[in-house]
């Protein structure tokens, strides 16, 4: 970590590299297999990153390491429970604007801003998206088609959400 | 998916130099917060009887004890502004401990002042509110930055600590230039300021500290960059 902090980049890679197994350890441990699991752990080593110039030299590396990541581990709990009550939110509206959707012959208009807003998504976000709730895949079945993991699924979803959030503005709420 | 988290870091890491000890910060916050006190004192002017009233016990123990409060709230604020430096509560017990004496010993002053005197209750004087926070505001900033420069992870206490800081170190300020000693009047409009201030410590904590809200977000797997 001293190396580290002098700037030598292999260290540091060394270092990193050492402790992810650590921290997955310990974020197992203490979460399960939560499905945030991966995002503690990548929250931990950015922490880590962040607060690196903290680390005095003259104390032992492990208080300060074990106190990082003890409490960016409860930050990303709290986070990922705040984003589930959200998604579930999400999800509510957006079954909601399903059904809500006009029948042929009524205001296509709204239909089309839908669409067009689902497809100018980032194309990992658009294919998420299309295959949960058009395709009305499984979270399991979207992350084995999409080499991706399931929390990964999950965090993409609901930043693709927040974008239609956004670009539909108050028609997304029903306004 | 760390593997490419760790390259990223790696390419993203310039040497840094460490931080100095609590201890070395506190000791550099006390001078400048100092020099502050004392530049806001004299642009206030000093009270017209304080030769008369600085070597009285009441004045003496006041000055002690919200110079502990402020001087341990700061040195507090330090300590958890370092991730795992906090060894026992008694970092985040004492300055509050500090800080409640005064109010005490002032409430016990009001309580056993002459009988009509307790009645009475203390003339309206905001200014003095002001004068508090206004004396205090200069190292309580240079405190709050000097903290955030840090990794503070208990956003609340580090808050309330720094907060409770400028405000103590506001009402020792007003010592020097408000000549009312009343205990009524210094609960009120020296104590009570000091405590409303280390309350809003909570908000401002989880505001101004916050070290990593600008944290990339996590490249999504098999994507390659960042998402959304």
């Amino acid at each position: 970590m001293q190396r580290a902090q002098a700037g030598d980049q292999q260290a540091y890679h060394d270092l990193l590299t050492a402790l992810v197994p650590v921290v997955r350890r310990f974020v197992q441990h203490r979460s399960g297999r939560a499905p945030w699991a991966d995002d503690a752990v990548q929250d931990v080593l950015w922490s880590l990153h962040r607060a690196r110039h903290t680390w005095n030299p003259a104390r032992p590396f492990s208080p300060w390491f074990y106190a990082v990541m003890r409490h960016r581990l409860i930050d990303t709990a709290r986070r990922a429970t705040r984003v589930s009550r959200r998604e579930t939110a999400d999800e509510l509206v957006l079954a909601q604007t399903a059904a809500d959707l006009p029948e042929p012959g009524e205001d296509a208009d709204r239909a089309a801003r839908v669409r067009a807003a689902v497809e100018a998504l980032p194309a990992r976000q658009r294919d998420v998206v299309r295959m949960l709730k058009l395709e009305e895949r499984s979270v399991r079945e979207v992350a084995g088609r999409l080499g991706m993991s399931e929390s990964n699924v999950k965090v993409t979803a609901h930043r693709a959400y927040r974008v239609l959030r956004e670009r539909l503005g108050g028609w997304w709420h029903g306004a | 998916m760390e593997r490419e988290l760790i390259d990223l870091l790696v390419r993203d890491a310039r040497p840094v130099r460490p931080l100095a000890t609590p201890a070395v910060r506190l000791a550099r916050w006390v001078g400048a917060a100092a020099l502050c006190l004392t530049a806001g004192v004299g642009w206030l002017r000093v009270r017209h009887d304080l030769a008369d009233v600085w070597t009285t016990p009441g004045f003496l123990l006041q000055a002690a004890l919200l110079l502990s409060a402020a001087v341990l709230s700061a040195g507090g604020a330090f300590v958890l502004s370092v991730p795992g430096a906090e060894r026992r509560g008694l970092t985040r017990g004492l300055p509050l401990l500090a800080a409640a004496m005064w109010g005490l010993w002032l409430a016990a002053g009001w309580g056993l002042a002459p009988a009509g005197a307790a009645a009475e209750w203390p003339r309206p004087a905001p200014m003095c509110a002001v004068e508090v926070i206004a004396l205090g505001l200069a190292p309580g900033v240079l405190l709050f930055v000097l903290v955030r420069q840090a990794a503070p992870l208990r956003l609340t206490w580090t808050g309330v600590l720094a907060a409770l800081a400028t405000g103590a170190l506001g009402a020792l300020g007003s010592q020097f230039v408000c000549a009312d000693d009343s205990p009524a009047h210094l609960l009120l409009w020296h104590f009570l300021p000091m405590a409303v201030l280390a309350t809003a410590g909570i908000v401002l904590g989880r505001v101004i500290l916050r070290w990593d809200a600008k944290r990339h977000d996590p490249p999504e797997a098999g994507a390659g960059g960042h998402g959304g």
